[in-house]
């Protein structure tokens, strides 16, 4: 058995992305804040010079997550509806998925995680989710709600370990995984 | 219009950053040629014993063969058994998966207005020789295909998205880049007459 398809390995991705695309897709529906999942301004990240994320928005590069944000926020501008249940725009995940792609990840890794974790404990993934939904337009706050419109949405991400808050069981803020891939199509 | 409903973001075509040697391109005639018409040697020329696949799809109307190996974590629950036994590791399981789900056959990759494709190169692969890093190749592919249901014996047609992670290969595969993992996400099944 490979590491990637390793139980323990298995049973943590899959805990990981329902985890994330829970958080992501809540805070999207509510108007908040996803920047913080990125890997861009995460300290052991920057310290070990990674890259920023890659994002691409229906065929367009966005050079930060507050970019995309500021395209989630285009999308929702309705500025002359009075109805407060024609204003939103709603995602709805009908499905995800998820592969570990490098069981042994190390890249800006503390020391003392490498002597720790194994590629077999589940910790050290770096990950591909895949998400798939439709996106309503002109909705309200509820599954079921009349639409003006709506869209099939894909994302995929790949995703890789928070070295600043994996080890800190007690930590609750703060994402234990982060993007550092996002690929999104609303069509 | 706008003032008054939320709108949807603009849709740009296919956005290929596969690092200027056009692997993505390469791969994705072969892919989808012999995916269609020879899935066995399609899993022996890029898939190893380590690379994964698994589909996904939603609630559907009329159930499908896809929905007995549909990995999706939402409907499925993702502590449930079949989220490991729905990962199909290793060539020779992938193929034994492809050849029980319906024919397919995907639109040419000539025709532009047919396929969304956006790739890119991103860093921190393990390297398959066991030493250092390696740089991966981000593939993910949205557009149709028509498919023959074996239950329905009726031609139909499905919107999918397939996201490929590709890597170096080991020493002595057919090609010098192998899939790691391959996604593939469908949509309702829609019946023609």
């Amino acid at each position: 058995m490979s590491a990637n398809s390793h139980e323990t390995n298995v049973r943590c991705s899959c805990e990981a992305a329902k985890n994330f695309v829970d958080w992501y897709y809540r805070q999207i529906n509510e108007g908040k804040s996803i920047s913080q999942g990125y890997v861009n301004g995460h300290a052991a990240y920057e310290r070990a010079g990674h890259p920023p994320a890659d994002i691409c928005i229906n065929g367009l590069v966005v050079s930060t997550p507050q970019e995309w944000e500021k395209l989630l926020e285009q999308q929702r501008q309705a500025p002359k509806q009075p109805d407060p249940n024609k204003r939103r725009v709603r995602y709805e995940v009908e499905g995800h998925n998820v592969h570990v792609i490098n069981a042994d990840y190390r890249f800006g890794a503390p020391q003392k995680v490498l002597d720790l974790h194994s590629p077999t404990d589940g910790v050290r993934m770096m990950m591909s989710v895949t998400v798939f939904g439709t996106v309503y337009f002109g909705t309200g706050k509820n599954k079921g709600d009349e639409y003006w419109e709506k869209r099939d949405f894909y994302d995929s991400f790949i995703l890789v370990p928070n070295w600043d808050v994996i080890e800190k069981p007690g930590v609750r803020h703060g994402r234990k995984y982060l993007i550092i891939s996002h690929n999104y199509r609303a069509n | 219009l706008k003032a008054w409903f939320p709108t949807p973001l603009p849709y740009l075509p296919s956005n290929l950053r596969d690092g200027g040697n056009n692997v993505a391109s390469t791969f994705l005639r072969s892919f989808f040629t012999m995916y269609d018409q020879d899935r066995p040697a399609l899993a022996r020329q890029f898939y190893d014993d380590e690379s994964a696949f698994s589909l996904n799809i939603g609630t559907e109307l009329n159930p499908s063969t896809y929905q007995n190996y549909s990995r999706n974590l939402e409907t499925i629950g993702f502590r449930n058994p079949s989220a490991h036994q729905r990962l199909f590791t290793g060539s020779n399981l992938i193929a034994e998966l492809w050849a029980r789900l319906p024919a397919t056959r995907h639109p040419s990759l000539d025709l532009p207005d047919e396929w969304q494709i956006d790739c890119h190169t991103f860093p921190s692969l393990a390297d398959p020789t066991g030493q250092g890093l390696a740089m991966g190749l981000a593939i993910t592919v949205y557009s149709r295909f028509e498919e023959m249901d074996p239950a329905q014996q009726l031609p139909g047609t499905r919107k999918f998205s397939r996201s490929f992670i590709l890597g170096p290969s080991k020493p002595g595969a057919p090609h010098p880049y192998r899939v790691i993992s391959d996604e593939l996400t469908l949509r309702d099944r829609i019946s023609q007459q």
